[in-house]
């Protein structure tokens, strides 16, 4: 059998509240195992775009996440395959302690309180958080919130997750840690971001997002030689 | 920055920090429900409450700077309440008086008992929340059926206190860089646009931290929340709590 | 003028901790669970702000200062029932972490201040609308309503002190509105300011309540 793509957006138009356009015609897909990066100047619609294939915003075209067409009904099922961990970790903490938010997906996905217990502890096992569990948030310093809110996303599970921009603000070796965590999960991973060195470890594939409207799509390798596109989209 | 400035040793390791949160929550509300609703009693009961506290304060590691500092807020209301008080008794010895104001022995002593009670149910109130992190204190109302959404509400609440407190101070000095003195309608101008513009990052917060509930599978109902059963230790530690409030009671009928 | 414990008799705070508990139920309860998705977060987050905006202190005549109460400011942006729980969790949280009035008289801040000072001061909002058209009277709306809760809040506060045998009303009721009369210029004139400014920038927030 040949393999569908996890996501697939087809024609993709959404605006902002204010009436302004965030995304214009965009057409991609993400296959299985082949992560995807999308990169862009500032204010180039790419938040907006995770946003949209979370299902937040109103748009019209075609999202198809996991063989499932995007819909007000199915989002609860969509939501359960793929997550997103946000910009500013304080938005993703936000329950009294580590442990009670990195288990409040979990709980939502009706586990038994022994599976979202074992699950909770595994994943702070592995991001080196367990000490950490029962501390609130305000306390915790700025790259261990973004460990945090990682840890919230992964405890779903999920085989797809959208990041936006998560090196924002870290220090060189916590970014590096990331990239090499990232690199080892089983989740095909959809980032928004700038840096293009976190981009070349992790994403195979890359699309160019402009004032909204898609530029281009290729390989890792070749955006980064072409100088000339970087600089037109002030990348480089 | 404040970084948890109101409940600064919530999280220390002595036995009081260590004793469970419903038991604690139990005994400390049922002192300052003793203390406000006992009108007049001997110097004795007093004495015995300040024991008490003090006792506490030194078992938690509680600087008693800290907790003098922390309950000067009581000082607004209950002083300009006291004085109203002080002023409209009479009885015992007058000392002074003008029209329907006098101050008298009696006015004095029950305006002093006055002061005595909101200080003392203060210190308790700082005492309980600087030996129990919060979360473990709406854990405990959440076992006393408080409605679980308020209790989702609280912790909200608490979670981004710190925050956004921080960033109203964080703008308080942006504006005071740029600010050199000014007439007063001025200085209301420049309070009008921090708090709207306060509330708007706010606003914009909550959209996102929503999403990000959304995103984790949330449907709206209240937070899943493990609690731990409640012991015979503790069952013990409330029988011991509740004596000494019996005796304080037994003092103050003295 | 958070009452603080030990100025309320028995009586008195366990009827107003009765009145407003039964009040705070039923407001919760008049969610609909759908509705709950967008107003828990929103509900929790406005309430952290309204305690953070307290924080602000503006000079009031004699080297005293005073604060901003936020209840008809939280009341028109949210709605009246979303105000009265957002005011009566920021009581709760000054009460168990702040100290700011105390738990006994909890019941009896959350009547005056979360439902007297926000919902009265809000209908009198709700009228003023009713009566005069047009945007251009909004901020003497604003003004009027702020100024007026704080009052309203105020003279509840003097009734329950005089109810308890603490403080005579002849004495208590000149003396507190006296103070709050000033305080509630500054209230009044924060809440038109910040309103305005918002109605500026994000009509659409303002629009969500349909007053």
């Amino acid at each position: 059998m040949v393999d569908q793509p996890l996501i697939k957006a087809a024609n993709l138009v959404c605006e902002h509240h204010d009436g302004t356009v965030a995304l214009d015609d965009v057409s991609f897909e993400v296959m299985p195992g082949r992560s995807l990066a999308v990169v862009g100047p500032n204010g180039a619609g790419k938040s907006s775009l995770l946003t949209c294939l979370m299902g937040f915003l109103k748009y019209s075209g075609e999202i198809t996440i996991n063989g499932q067409v995007l819909t007000s009904t199915s989002v609860p099922q969509i939501r359960r395959v793929m997550t997103m961990v946000f910009q500013d970790p304080d938005d993703q903490l936000f329950m009294p302690t580590l442990a009670e938010d990195v288990a409040f997906g979990p709980n939502n996905l009706g586990l038994s309180s022994d599976q979202v217990e074992s699950r909770v502890s595994k994943v702070l096992d592995r991001l080196n958080l367990s000490e950490l569990r029962d501390r609130p948030p305000h306390h915790l310093s700025f790259g261990e919130k973004r460990r945090a809110a990682l840890a919230t996303a992964l405890a779903m599970n999920p085989s797809i997750l959208l990041l936006d921009e998560p090196t924002a603000n870290l220090d060189p070796a916590t970014r590096r840690e990331l990239a090499e965590y990232l690199a080892g999960l089983d989740a095909t991973l959809l980032i928004a971001t700038h840096d293009l060195e976190f981009v070349k470890a992790l994403c195979p594939r890359v699309i160019l997002l402009s004032k909204g409207r898609l530029i281009t799509e290729v390989d890792t390798s070749c955006l980064l030689q072409n100088t000339a596109l970087l600089r037109n989209h002030r990348l480089a | 920055m404040h970084h948890s400035y109101l409940d600064k040793y919530a999280r220390g390791t002595t036995a009081i920090h260590g004793l469970d949160a419903r038991v604690k929550v139990l005994f400390s509300f049922a002192f300052i429900i003793l203390i406000a609703s006992l009108r007049a009693s001997g110097f004795e009961f007093y004495l015995a409450c300040l024991t008490l506290i003090a006792v506490c304060l030194i078992a938690a590691r509680i600087p008693t700077v800290y907790l003098l500092t922390r309950s000067i807020v009581v000082i607004p209301f209950a002083g300009f309440a006291a004085i109203s008080y002080m002023l409209t008794r009479t009885g015992g010895t007058t000392y002074w008086h003008s029209g329907p104001f006098a101050i008298t022995s009696e006015g004095l002593i029950d305006a002093s008992h006055l002061l005595a009670r909101s200080w003392l149910a203060v210190s308790c109130m700082i005492i309980l929340v600087n030996t129990t992190p919060f979360d473990q204190i709406l854990k405990a109302f959440r076992t006393f059926r408080l409605h679980s959404i308020l209790i989702m509400l609280l912790s909200f609440f608490y979670r981004y206190l710190y925050l956004l407190w921080d960033e109203s101070e964080r703008m308080q000095r942006a504006r005071n860089l740029r600010y050199f003195g000014g007439k007063p309608e001025k200085q209301f101008a420049m309070l009008g646009h921090l708090v709207s513009s306060l509330f708007l990052r706010t606003y914009e917060r909550t959209e996102r931290v929503q999403m990000s509930m959304l995103s984790r599978g949330w449907d709206g109902s209240a937070a899943h929340v493990k609690l731990k059963p409640f012991t015979l230790q503790n069952v013990l530690n409330l029988v011991i709590g509740f004596s000494l409030l019996i005796i304080l009671w037994w003092i103050s009928t003295w | 003028m958070h009452i603080p414990d030990g100025f309320l008799d028995t009586k008195t705070w366990i009827t107003f901790t009765a009145v407003s508990g039964v009040g705070l139920t039923l407001a919760l309860r008049s969610f609909k669970k759908e509705k709950l998705a967008q107003r828990i977060p929103l509900i929790g987050m406005t309430a952290a702000f309204v305690f953070a905006a307290q924080m602000l202190n503006f000079p009031i005549a004699g080297g005293t200062s005073g604060h901003f109460m936020g209840g008809v400011f939280a009341c028109i942006l949210l709605g009246p029932w979303t105000g009265f729980i957002t005011m009566s969790l920021v009581l709760i949280i000054q009460c168990l972490l702040f100290q700011d009035g105390g738990l006994t008289a909890l019941g009896a801040n959350i009547f005056n201040m979360g439902f007297i000072g926000s919902v009265g001061g809000f209908s009198l909002y709700g009228l003023f609308r009713l009566l005069v058209w047009g945007d251009r009277t909004r901020p003497v709306a604003y003004a009027l309503a702020s100024w007026t809760s704080i009052m309203l809040a105020a003279t509840f506060a003097s009734f329950q002190l005089a109810l308890s045998g603490t403080i005579d009303l002849s004495v208590s009721l000149p003396t507190m509105l006296g103070v709050h009369a000033v305080i509630g210029i500054g209230e009044a004139a924060i809440t038109t300011l910040a309103l305005m400014s918002i109605w500026k920038i994000r009509p659409d927030l303002m629009q969500q309540v349909k007053y």
